[in-house]
């Protein structure tokens, strides 16, 4: 297994081309382009996760006659990377992931570019800044919200929810939705967090483990502390808690779960979450565009993706893009602290304790006729 | 007494074709994933009359042409495990390359071609031997194996690759790998061999292949309230139908072969998966993983007329001829 940075350099160098050079044998090789946040641990994750969806698109692709390659660029901001990207002929571009990445998917899909956000769950790109270019995998904050409120209210009765906010732009989403999500459900948002059953953090991703180790401070079980996505889950094993909701966990089994988990832990020794699920599934689904439908243009992938093919996302269902926002349904998991004696080896200190497959999938996320999304022709 | 020494003759003979496995009436036999066991259901009266002891993780299961072996596939064991019918024992264990989940035995029963999930492979098993033939890429993550009725070709599907690859016996080479439906699980031919029918689990249809052309010319949606999630198939001795477990809708669809439409559902236990029918075609059995049972389906009603409680999650259903 191959370090980190030599991983990220063997994506620049091994994987794909520099962006100034000439593709070859341009009839049957379609390039996929990656902006990989700057962070480097965040950048890996989406780097194996598209490699490894590389590998499978490939699996499929090479059968019919073509061949996908990728090609990656560190996010400069804004939407230069993407841009950069596109212009050196990328069929689509994946992202999303990091400060501002999500808007600057938004423009990217503005200019006429193919964008697959795998890293930011904004609701915002799924509403007011949704554009019909941009196909969102990674799910939104209202999907994650919900997830926790199906887990939390609808399962285990914990109906009355305090919020430990940041005031930031995420916080104010997840707030927002809580709200939503709650009303829905027949739960509530209480003032008073001694009354509460749940805690619910509504932070920033870097705010989550100092906000989970004040909650754990003021004496909260660690099972009455919610938030969404995997970063509240990084804490170190003697500090961790909450109840975390998930687009993927490296502990799955049913549908094939195993078999890509193993996949991933072979190829990178690490586990499959979130953000490398959405990237694997993003180029998979680029990758069985260009095999079902012949897609090697924009206006064709796009055809393609608002058909609603059905997706393996090996999750049990089938995985298909909304109509009204390009949000893949998807089911939801939720996490929640193992017993500490069962820790150990590759059992970290989360486990699934929630598996929201075979449910509903449009009661996550923004229904149609709530949605604010009005894509331009 | 010539008539007493005649009986007694008689009950012997009869006794030692008993024990030779070769009974009067078809046995069921039933791989049970999390039981490790294998079931056997006496087909004349629906009853257990066995479960077997086989090894870990036993998916894939088949038997031999002439019902003497029972294998079983040993996903944790990576072993094809061959049973013997008569003292219903494990009496060898085939290596069979990692994590053999199904498999199909030849027409001749000569050998058997296995599936190898996490290997993105197919192995081909000489039964005399127990050794590894080759060992013929195929698509990610195999799945379902069947051969043709004239044993020249192999179908192996893939569920991330949504292929079937198409393998030609005599080279152990593949030929041609066919695009079918989104996460396609098993493959059934025909009895004249001119099709071949894959489920596609959640393309939620099934794909019709013309065996000559090695193309999909039909494609069967099942239209179902909850996502039927097809997976297991066989074809009717006759050809005139085809039975597909919906493991997602709880029930087994069927198929008009000549208008190749879905003309009805029975309703069976939680998570069908494997599905066998009788040589005569009047009984089709159905191993629900769920609810540790098997339906038993008589084909000219169309009903369900036997629920038979098996190990923990029945997987596969073989019956020895």
């Amino acid at each position: 297994m191959i370090g980190r940075r030599a991983f990220l350099r063997s994506l620049a160098a091994g994987g794909c081309v520099p962006l100034s050079a000439r593709v070859a044998r341009a009839e049957d090789v379609i390039t996929i382009g990656v902006v990989l946040p700057a962070d480097a641990d965040r950048a890996t994750e989406m780097g194996r996760g598209a490699a490894l969806g590389l590998d499978d698109a490939n699996a499929l692709a090479t059968l019919f006659g073509k061949r996908l390659r990728l090609q990656t660029e560190p996010d400069r901001g804004g939407a230069q990377s993407a841009r950069a990207l596109a212009r050196a002929g990328a069929l689509a571009v994946v992202g999303g992931l990091g400060p501002g990445a999500g808007e600057a998917l938004r423009e990217t899909a503005s200019d006429g570019t193919v964008v697959l956000n795998a890293g930011s769950p904004d609701d915002r790109l799924r509403n007011e800044g949704c554009e019909r270019r941009l196909f969102h995998v990674i799910p939104s904050v209202s999907m994650y919200v919900d997830a926790l409120a199906q887990y939390l209210v609808e399962r285990r009765k914990l109906s009355r929810w305090a919020l430990a906010g940041d005031g930031s732009p995420r916080g104010a989403e997840i707030e927002a939705a809580a709200r939503r999500s709650l009303g829905r459900r027949g739960g509530s948002i209480v003032g008073d967090g001694a009354a509460a059953d749940v805690l619910l953090l509504a932070v920033d991703d870097r705010a989550l483990e100092a906000a989970v180790g004040r909650a754990v401070a003021d004496g909260r079980a660690p099972d009455r502390i919610a938030g969404i996505g995997e970063i509240g889950m990084r804490a170190p094993a003697d500090r961790s808690a909450g109840v975390w909701s998930l687009a993927w966990h490296y502990e799955l089994e049913r549908f094939s779960a195993r078999e890509l988990n193993s996949r991933f832990r072979r190829q990178f020794n690490a586990p499959l979450e979130d953000v490398s699920w959405a990237a694997w599934a993003a180029l998979k689904l680029v990758g069985e565009a260009i095999v079902r439908a012949s897609a090697l243009d924009r206006g064709a992938l796009v055809a393609y993706l608002e058909s609603a093919p059905p997706f393996d996302g090996h999750k049990g269902d089938a995985l298909t893009f909304r109509k009204w926002d390009h949000q893949l349904r998807q089911p939801l998991y939720v996490a929640g602290p193992r017993k500490r004696e069962e820790i150990g080896g590759s059992r970290g200190p989360f486990a699934v304790v929630g598996d929201l497959s075979g449910t509903d999938l449009d009661a996550l996320g923004t229904a149609m006729a709530d949605s604010r999304c009005r894509f331009a022709p | 007494m010539i008539l007493g020494r005649l009986t007694v003759t008689l009950l012997s003979l009869l006794s030692l074709a008993a024990a030779a496995g070769a009974s009067a009436e078809p046995l069921v036999y039933v791989s049970n994933e999390r039981g490790n066991t294998v079931t056997v259901i006496d087909a004349a009266t629906d009853k257990v009359v066995a479960t077997i002891p086989v090894g870990n993780r036993p998916r894939g299961i088949g038997v031999s042409p002439d019902g003497r072996t029972i294998y079983v596939a040993l996903g944790q064991d990576n072993v094809i495990a061959a049973v013997d019918a008569a003292s219903r024992s494990v009496r060898a264990k085939f290596p069979a390359g990692t994590d053999p989940e199904t498999f199909a035995v030849s027409p001749d029963g000569a050998r058997i071609y296995v599936s190898n999930e996490d290997a993105k492979t197919a192995s081909v098993l000489d039964t005399n031997t127990g050794k590894v033939l080759a060992s013929i890429p195929v698509g990610v993550e195999p799945e379902g194996v069947a051969v043709s009725p004239d044993g020249r070709l192999v179908y192996v599907t893939a569920e991330t690759t949504h292929t079937v690859t198409v393998i030609d016996t005599s080279a152990l080479k593949a030929l041609t790998t066919i695009l079918v439906g989104s996460r396609p699980r098993e493959a059934a031919f025909t009895p004249d061999g001119r099709r071949a029918f894959v489920t596609a689990e959640i393309g939620g249809v099934v794909s019709v292949v013309d065996v000559a052309k090695n193309a999909v010319v039909s494609t069967i949606k099942i239209d179902r309230p909850t996502p039927p999630k097809p997976k297991g198939v066989v074809v009717h001795p006759s050809g005139k139908w085809v039975y597909v477990a919906n493991g997602g809708s709880n029930e087994v669809a069927i198929i008009d072969v000549e208008e190749l439409r879905v003309t009805g559902f029975v309703a069976v236990g939680t998570r069908p998966w494997g599905l066998a029918i009788t040589r005569d075609g009047k009984k089709l059995y159905a191993a629900n993983g769920v609810s540790n049972t098997v339906s038993v389906i008589d084909t000219a009603s169309q009903k369900v007329v036997a629920t038979i409680p098996v190990d923990k999650m029945p997987w596969g259903i073989a019956i020895a001829r």
